[in-house]
């Protein structure tokens, strides 16, 4: 047994050798390339492998000008959410990590709890809020503020609003996780050299957490863009989004090169996005872990 | 644990107006979930809030509709399949790029990690045309494989995080007491990292039980996930019985982080180590 | 009960030299007290006696990439010696010491316990005991399961391992603690836990990585005191490595000083201090100073007679490795103990100068004399003689054999 291990081993007890690391990460591997890599890749490339090599789906999809729209409207709702987003998420998060522990645990708990419930069930909850005769327009139409419902549901304001209350915690956390990185001394600092705490908030406090504002905008960007349930459910026929838009294509109509062509240029905009975000930031910290 | 700083205290008079925000926005996270629970006990058979009487009709009709059972159990079985064998490969990937000293080991975890950033609507079609023709669609292994690939992440980078966190000495301290690397592995590393292994599993487990996108194309009529179910009723029935369905999935969902959290601070708890200049006890 | 006598009042046994005599004096009064010292012995006889092993190290090399941590050292360990390996950070010491446990692979040379080749041996075959700095106490476990580990990974009945484990606790004096988790201990009591883990199962040889440094001064003393104690009884090994050069001096029965990856001089305390091989040595172990000049003449033996650039001449005597000639360059070490400032006089033709400042530590005043030539000059009275005023001119004197002439580029 000695004898068998001792010329086997690899240079340091800390590092693996490449034979034990390729055997852990052998299963992973196969796995997202057998399951994950082939069946992403077979479906991009039905965008130009039509009867040989083609790039005629991508020409048909950028002379109609329905695709563009929606495209368009895509982005404006990601943008749309991402800024909504930060704007509620940061004064939470600055809150939480300057309270007692017990307020920002319970605020945390506050904020993974809807993070971890299906999607299902909160963007069922939005529905039940929204709707003609659901609990806002309840309140609103039987307290006499208003004589008719407010039509909301199924348009893009109920996508946007639904959106935003399901990607919120992914902008907090990151944010949050920032702000709690910065040691205390640094605004204990500027304050003592005669900063407002106004100052300190702009000048050390909100640089030093952009790492965190940033996590959190790419991850609820990309987030938006390819959103697939809340659109579907709160959203209606005059809303449709990359995600409902290639659903449509592949499902109801059956045009499988269109839908994998859309997919496709989704894709590759979150790549690049992405990519160019990731040169600063560690793939940990932007999935906020 | 030194790494919970609070930027508290050194910053009076902004405090007070960053609970004016924060507050409505705690309140507007949680209100959604919390309205659903009072109008699953609600006797009418349309939505009403508040409910103008306490009745457990819709979870008796869920409970007796056998549609709503099936699809749980169904749901639950896949979950209870792809978060073992999840957690087991995406930790050992885990152990691999952590420890192995792999070059351009961002760029390995970039590619493995990649289902978390592939949007969901690509994925499900793509598995759908993927299962299609092996007519796994609307199957329990179908719906294993198409799982599996967007729960491995989690444990993967979870225990990534715990790996890179936690003290190598120690390992290097049981292979002086004789371990070899699998004992050392088995009696040292992972008792360490229990709580992110559990954790990593918690999520897998939620990732392939609440999956609603990718259900929602490879289910079949007799056989679909719970999500699924929930879909069509969302999209066809307002019914209570879906405020009863959310509501007890809410409450999974609450001994889930309830559980998670408790482990983590159980265990970091026990871990606390003082290594500070301190006099003598003995 | 024979045998623990004479390993407690025979610190001498096998002829070594021990730098560290007064120690025995100290642990015998230690012991004194009736009831510790039996426990101790009981203790001692259920772990078992062993001699510790030989080490021999031979042309050992590591590279890390492009970097030569460890350039091909040789070094042999008595059995049951205390060798430290000093040397500042990067000097390749916890690189030896890395090598010696088999957590990392040797680029080249062998290492030997007990003429046995363990080179290729990975570390949980070596039979080694090794204390981290951190402690690196598993946080999972109780005190009794961490120090009975390595016993169960050796397969021992639970019975024995919990007996043998306890009586390891005793051994570093912390009875009652067996059943607390290790965040629960002091720091000092988390290092002796470390400790009796690393010995339970009588290792060969007992490698301990800078264990005080965590720890403040006062318990880095004492401890230090109970692991040399600690030692005598157990005729193990060790290896110690260390930056303190206090520590080293105070504990080992014979210091190896490194430097860029090499053993710059290997020999007991005393000899390291008062005869440094090099200028290295001489800087690294207790305080120096150092004056530079040329050998003007040479005397009988070593004797010789140096001259400064401003002129100045005293007595010296050569030291290192190098062959020095009249004319040479060198560098001459002066320890500041052995320096005597005498009131100014016109006649005297060595180094004198200005006293620019005077620290006072409590057992020794430290004066610091600026020559006319800008050096520095360290000179050190003891408590009872009275400190130099700040600003008077001394002149220096020393003996010639306490000024130590090296050779130097120029």
């Amino acid at each position: 047994m000695a004898a068998a291990q001792a010329g086997r081993g690899s240079r340091s007890a800390r590092v693996y050798g490449p034979s034990l690391t390729a055997v852990c990460l052998a299963p992973m591997t196969v796995l997202l390339g057998v399951l994950f890599y082939l069946p992403v890749g077979a479906f991009l490339a039905r965008s130009f492998l039509v009867d040989g090599f083609s790039t005629d789906v991508y020409a048909d999809l950028a002379s109609r000008p329905i695709f563009l729209l929606i495209f368009l409207r895509t982005f404006r709702t990601g943008i749309i959410v991402t800024l909504v987003a930060l704007v509620l998420a940061y004064p939470l998060a600055y809150a939480m990590a300057r309270a007692r522990p017990i307020v920002a645990g319970v605020a945390t708990a506050i904020v993974l709890l809807p993070l971890w419930t299906s999607v299902l069930v909160r963007s069922y909850a939005w529905t039940v809020l929204l709707d003609d005769r659901g609990v806002i327009n309840d309140i609103l139409v039987g307290s006499g503020l208003l004589h008719a419902p407010l039509r909301i549901l199924y348009t893009e304001t109920a996508v946007w609003i639904g959106m935003v209350h399901i990607l919120l915690p992914l902008m907090v956390l990151p944010i949050y996780s920032a702000l709690r990185a910065i040691p205390t001394d640094l605004p204990q600092a500027a304050s003592g050299l005669g900063a407002s705490p106004r100052a300190v908030l702009r000048h050390v406090v909100l640089p030093l957490s952009l790492p965190g504002v940033f996590a959190g905008v790419v991850i609820v960007f990309i987030s938006a863009l390819g959103f697939f349930v809340t659109p579907a459910i709160l959203g209606g026929p005059k809303t449709l989004m990359i995600s409902t838009l290639i659903t449509q294509q592949a499902t109801s109509l059956l045009d499988w090169p269109v839908a994998s062509a859309i997919a496709l240029v989704l894709l590759v905009i979150t790549m690049a996005i992405v990519m160019a975000v990731g040169r600063s930031l560690s793939i940990e910290r932007l999935l906020s872990i | 644990m030194a790494g919970t700083q609070r930027i508290a205290r050194t910053l009076r008079g902004p405090r007070l107006s960053s609970w004016l925000v924060a507050v409505p926005v705690l309140i507007f996270l949680i209100l959604p979930t919390l309205i659903i629970v009072p109008i699953s006990f609600t006797p009418v058979d349309h939505l009403q809030f508040p409910p103008q009487s306490l009745s457990l009709r819709w979870y008796e009709e869920l409970f007796q509709q056998a549609g709503w059972l099936d699809a749980a159990l169904f749901s639950l079985k896949i979950a209870l399949i792809v978060a073992p064998v999840a957690t087991i490969v995406g930790g050992l990937g885990a152990l691999a790029v952590v420890r192995g000293a792999l070059p351009h080991a961002s760029l390995v975890t970039g590619l493995l990690a990649a289902p978390l950033i592939v949007p969901a609507i690509i994925y499900a079609i793509a598995v759908l045309l993927f299962l299609g023709p092996l007519h796994l669609t609307g199957t329990l292994p179908g719906f294993v494989l198409a799982h599996a690939a967007i729960a491995v992440p989690y444990p993967y980078i979870v225990v990534s995080a715990a790996l890179y966190r936690y003290d190598a000495d120690l390992d290097l301290a049981a292979m002086s007491c004789g371990a070899s690397r699998l004992r050392t592995l088995w009696h040292v590393t992972l008792p360490n990292i229990a709580a992110s292994v559990f954790t990593g599993l918690l999520l897998a487990f939620l990732t392939s039980f609440d999956d609603a996108t990718i259900s929602f194309f490879i289910s079949s009529v007799s056989e679909e996930s719970l999500p699924r179910k929930m879909f069509d009723n969302i999209e066809f029935a307002i019914s209570p019985v879906l405020a009863a369905v959310a509501t007890l999935l809410t409450l999974v969902t609450l001994c889930g982080v309830g559980l998670a959290i408790g482990v983590q601070v159980v265990s970091s708890r026990r871990r606390r180590v003082r290594i500070t200049e301190e006099v003598e006890m003995a | 009960m024979p045998d623990g006598q004479v390993l407690m009042s025979d610190p001498g046994a096998g002829g070594r030299p021990t730098g560290a005599s007064f120690l025995s004096a100290e642990g015998a009064a230690a012991g004194a007290r009736p009831g510790v010292q039996t426990a101790g012995r009981e203790a001692l006889e259920q772990l078992g006696h062993q001699r510790g092993s030989q080490i021999r190290i031979e042309g050992l090399v590591k590279h890390f990439g492009d970097v030569r941590a460890v350039a091909g050292v040789s070094l042999g360990l008595e059995a049951g010696e205390f060798l430290a390996l000093l040397g500042p950070s990067g000097s390749g010491k916890t690189t030896i010491l890395m090598c010696l446990a088999g957590f990392e692979r040797a680029t080249g040379g062998r290492i030997f316990i007990d003429d046995e080749d363990v080179t290729t041996t990975p570390p949980d075959k070596r039979d080694i005991g090794m204390v981290f700095q951190r402690y690196a106490l598993f946080p999972h476990m109780s005190v009794l399961d961490n120090v009975a580990f390595p016993l169960r990974m050796r397969r021992r009945p639970r019975a024995e391992r919990e007996a043998l484990a306890r009586a390891a606790l005793e051994l570093v004096r912390l009875p009652g603690v067996a059943e607390r988790r290790p965040h629960q201990l002091s720091g000092g009591q988390q290092q002796r836990v470390a400790l009796a883990r690393a010995i339970v199962f009588r290792p060969r040889l007992l490698l301990m990585d800078e264990p005080l440094g965590a720890l403040d001064k006062k318990l880095r003393e004492s401890l230090q005191l109970e692991i040399k104690q600690l030692q005598r009884q157990l005729g193990t090994t060790v290896l110690y490595v260390t930056h303190d050069q206090h520590e080293a001096l105070t504990m080992a029965d014979r210091i190896a000083v490194m430097h860029e990856g090499a053993v710059q001089q290997v020999g007991p305390p005393q000899q390291l201090y008062e005869e440094p091989a090099n200028t290295f040595v001489a800087d690294f172990l207790g305080e120096t100073s150092f004056v530079d000049g040329v050998v003007a003449d040479l005397g009988a033996s070593a004797a010789c007679r140096v001259a400064t650039a401003g002129g100045r001449r005293f007595a010296a005597t050569l030291a290192g490795p190098d062959v020095v000639r009249a004319g040479d360059p060198v560098r001459v070490a002066i320890r500041p103990e052995r320096v005597v400032l005498r009131p100014s006089s016109a006649d005297h033709d060595g180094l004198a100068g200005r006293v620019i400042e005077a620290v006072y530590d409590g057992a020794s005043t430290l004066h610091l004399i600026e020559s006319a030539e800008g050096q520095i000059i360290r000179a050190r009275l003891p408590a009872g003689v009275p400190p130099v005023p700040l600003g008077d001119r001394v002149d220096l004197v020393w003996e010639p054999s306490s000024a130590r002439a090296y050779r130097r580029e120029r």
